[in-house]
């Protein structure tokens, strides 16, 4: 009977803890994870060219009708709010009127794009589009964009060449 | 005879079930944070963040009331997912305790699931085994302010099984 009864102890031990191992203590434990917002924004140096480059045997120029700068935007930044934007301005000197050309594009993670390509005229020395959805980082090479200014011959003629035509500035709203 | 050796079982079973083993977990912050510094590359525009992150978080874990010898495990887990694909690495640091506590099996690491799952092997009291934390695959789009970490352990006898 006695011998039976060891046999019984293990199996009656094992169903009531309903495992192989004895749990003996148990802790509930948590901590506050934290990441904090991060917004990081980047352009790539730009370098103003003409287009068409075309330059006469003399060594001057041909006339041109546009002036155009093509750079590469980089960023990371977190989800803030669901309609945040990232805002693109360029400041012009007046009386020069331009455009900018995006293309949407796939971010490195998030959802991005660009707003529609724009014309602005005349003297109006802000142009401005918004990067909608734009939480997530962008690749690591930079989103291309272009922007194109148009300029009459008299325009061309008095510009200065260390005039800084394009004042790139980022703003997350 | 028998009945001496059946007593004696009885009283190990009994003292066993009625012995009150403890741990205790000590964070040595109550709130770990992550910033632009943990970047790869770190301050980088449009970079994200890096694959494995060492946190500035720690803990110490403390098993009192166990008998010189007796073999235990520590298993962990989370009561509740992290946000997105992102995971945390726990990692006990073999170092912070006398080789004579150390059990067979400790595993070198733990990714934290929903499931317990074995993180130290232990021989014997053990005070202030130190464990360093880790966040593996977050990502700036997926993992936005402030999240709590809820972890389970739990402290069984015998030593944890042989890993994989």
């Amino acid at each position: 009977m006695i011998h039976r009864f060891f046999f019984f102890l293990p199996a009656l031990f094992y169903s009531m803890t309903g495992s192989s191992q004895i749990i003996w203590a148990e802790e509930s434990t948590y901590f506050d994870l934290h990441f904090e917002p991060i917004t990081l924004i980047a352009v790539s140096e730009q370098e103003i060219e003409l287009s068409p480059s075309v330059t006469t045997a003399a060594g001057s120029p041909a006339f041109t009708d546009s002036l155009s700068t093509t750079f590469h935007l980089r960023y990371t930044i977190s989800p803030v709010h669901p309609s945040a934007q990232l805002v693109h301005t360029v400041t012009l000197p007046s009386g020069l009127s331009s455009k900018w050309l995006t293309t949407p594009f796939l971010p490195a993670s998030g959802t991005c794009t660009l707003a529609p390509s724009a014309i602005h005229n005349e003297t109006n020395q802000f142009l401005t589009a918004a990067i909608y959805g734009h939480s997530g980082t962008a690749p690591q090479d930079g989103i291309p964009v272009t922007v194109q200014i148009s300029l009459s011959r008299r325009q061309y003629q008095n510009l200065d060449a260390n005039l800084h035509l394009l004042n790139l500035t980022y703003q997350c709203l | 005879m028998p009945i001496r050796l059946f007593l004696t079982f009885l009283y190990t079973l009994i003292s066993s079930l009625l012995n009150s083993q403890s741990l205790s977990v000590n964070y040595t912050k109550p709130q770990a944070n992550i910033n632009e510094t943990h970047l790869h590359p770190p301050q980088t525009a449009g970079a994200d963040y890096a694959s494995s992150i060492p946190m500035d978080q720690g803990a110490f874990i403390s098993v009192q009331d166990v008998r010189s010898r007796t073999n235990w495990c520590l298993l962990a887990y989370q009561t509740e997912p992290l946000q997105g694909s992102a995971t945390l690495k726990i990692i006990p640091d073999i170092t912070s305790v006398p080789p004579e506590n150390i059990g067979t099996n400790t595993p070198a690491q733990l990714l934290l699931r929903e499931q317990p799952q074995p993180l130290f092997s232990g021989a014997g009291p053990v005070d202030q085994l130190f464990l360093s934390f880790s966040l593996e695959n977050a990502h700036v789009s997926q993992n936005v302010n402030t999240t709590p970490i809820y972890i389970q352990y739990q402290l069984v006898e015998g030593g944890c099984p042989q890993g994989p």
